[in-house]
Formats: C-alpha cells, sequence, structure tokens
C-alpha cells in the first residue's frame, strides 16, 4: 500500500482521541472517506502474535463511518453511533491500516453504514463493521 | 463452580497482573486501563478520564473506541480468566450498544462475564458504567474462538496469571 497511498501524512486530526491513535482522514475526488490509522507500536493489544489491539481498529472503522455520513449529509454535528457490530476477519498486523465506508441508507434520523478495513491489500479486510447511527 | 467458591485474587497478585498486563498490552497502557478484580470468567476494569479520549471536541463527548477499546480488553480479560487450560485465543466478533452519550470528566469502569463456554467459543458480556452510577452507558456482547493448546515444548507467551 506504499506506492499508492491515498493520504499525505500531514492530514489534520480532527479530534485528540484519533490524535491518540494516529487516525487522520482523507477525502477522494468521488467522495469517498479514506481513513489512515498509522501504525506506532502503542497501538498493539497482542504483542505475541503480534496484532493490532481490536479497539484501534474498530475506532478507525467508526470513524469513517461518522465521517463518510457526514460527507454525505453536509451535517455539521458528529453523528451519535447507537451501535457497532465488528467482525474480526484476520489478524490485524503490525502496519499501517486503511478504512472506508460504505453506506447502506442513510435516512433522516437514522444511517446504516458498513466500514471494512485493511492492510496490504484492500481484497484482504481484517476487520469489518455494520455501524448505526442517529443523525439528529 | 460458581465464582464464590473461587478465591478472589488478592491485592498483591493484582497489582503484578497489572504490571504483567501493562506490559503485555501497549494499547491498555497508553489509555492507563486499569483492573480492580479478576475472578473465574469475570473481569473488572477502570479507565482513569484523559481529555485524550475526546471524539466530539464541539459537543464535547467520548469517541465511542474508548468504549470499544475498554470493552474488548475487559472481556477478553474475562474470557482469559475462563480458560480450563492455556490455549491462545482471538476475538471473532464484537458488538456494542452505546446505551447513553459518554460525556467526559468521570472515570469510566468495565464489568465483564463469561456467558458461555464451548469445545470451541468463549461467550462473554461486558458492561461499562460511569464510575458511582448505576446506569449502564453501553454494554456489549463479545465472542472469542479458542486456539489449540500449545505443545509442551512451546515458548509460551508470558501471560500466566501470578497467584
Amino acid at each position: 500500500m506504499s506506492g499508492d497511498n491515498p493520504l499525505s501524512d500531514d492530514v489534520a486530526c480532527v479530534a485528540p482521541f484519533l490524535d491518540l491513535l494516529g487516525i487522520a482522514t482523507t477525502q477522494d475526488q468521488q467522495g469517498h472517506i479514506i481513513g489512515k490509522m498509522t501504525y506506532q507500536p502503542h497501538l498493539i493489544g497482542n504483542p505475541n502474535v503480534p496484532a493490532l489491539h481490536g479497539g484501534g481498529v474498530s475506532s478507525l472503522l467508526e470513524t469513517v463511518a461518522v465521517m463518510q455520513v457526514m460527507a454525505a449529509t453536509d451535517a455539521s454535528d458528529i453523528p451519535k453511533t447507537i451501535n457497532i457490530t465488528v467482525d474480526f476477519l484476520r489478524p490485524a498486523k503490525p502496519l499501517d491500516t486503511y478504512a472506508s465506508a460504505v453506506l447502506l441508507r442513510v435516512g433522516r434520523r437514522i444511517a446504516t453504514v458498513e466500514a471494512t478495513a485493511w492492510q496490504e491489500s484492500e481484497d484482504k479486510p481484517v476487520t469489518s463493521a455494520r455501524v448505526l447511527l442517529r443523525l439528529r | 463452580m460458581t465464582a464464590e467458591q473461587k478465591n478472589t485474587l488478592n491485592v498483591d497478585a493484582l497489582r503484578k497482573m497489572n504490571r504483567a498486563f501493562h506490559g503485555m498490552v501497549p494499547l491498555n497502557n497508553r489509555l492507563g486501563v486499569v483492573i480492580e478484580k479478576l475472578d473465574y470468567g469475570y473481569a473488572k476494569t477502570t479507565l482513569p478520564y484523559q481529555e485524550s479520549f475526546i471524539g466530539d471536541p464541539k459537543r464535547v463527548t467520548i469517541h465511542g473506541g474508548v468504549i470499544t477499546t475498554l470493552l474488548d480488553t475487559t472481556a477478553g480479560m474475562a474470557a482469559f480468566m475462563s480458560l480450563k487450560e492455556l490455549v491462545p485465543f482471538a476475538t471473532l466478533d464484537l458488538r456494542i450498544d452505546h446505551l447513553a452519550s459518554a460525556s467526559p470528566g468521570a472515570d469510566i469502569e468495565a464489568e465483564a462475564k463469561l456467558i458461555r463456554h464451548t469445545r470451541s467459543v468463549i461467550f462473554i458480556e461486558a458492561t461499562a458504567f460511569f464510575k458511582g452510577n448505576p446506569n449502564p452507558i453501553s454494554r456489549a456482547t463479545v465472542t472469542f474462538m479458542l486456539g489449540t493448546p500449545l505443545a509442551p515444548d512451546a515458548t509460551r507467551p508470558n501471560w500466566e496469571v501470578p497467584v
């Protein structure tokens, strides 16, 4: 993923917790949000594998889901997460992790979003999540 | 066997466990997760509040990922405390319902309990609270897949419970 890195390294982190995890997001020309969680040693959850902590990858997925909904609705307030269901498909290696989200439905009050995270190759997802958000 | 029939780990053992655990799980160390109590199929943790947990600077709320990480971690400890033998295990999935907004300032507590231990899967339920408030802020169901027992001569990960 190094040759076609969709993100510049200087994308501003907007919230303290995203800063802590090293999560930055950018939007491509088609309006798709791409999130990047830059690898840092403190993101490790299991040093024996070694693998990233599921909580960090889940945070990346929730973030891209929220940002994609905000991009689609021109919302100024951050939608609130009602629930999130996360499937850990493969161990997340100590590498940079990317994520994007697909809007399944955006209603007046509720949005249902599916977010996927990958590392070396986009067609080998490491984690996927279904996120239900309350818009207002 | 009920939880009462098992001895709760004493303070000294908990202190050792906290040390081992922080060396073991860097993200928990970075967030400052503290183990309060461990028992058979049970774990209780505290997450002292930090400003770096804020996810929405405008409305000043905690990022959902903070709770997800805490509940995942606490559920993992309860799963570890349910093991009948030392086998590696991995999180299969988790689902979290956010029952109330996590407004910042207060320390967060999490409690995880074993629901069922089958041959290959452990089911855990975990709940997060603001310290001193009995109304849960979030609830999680987490499933873990058990691996195969380690060979006797295998290099064992350093995760034995110090008792």
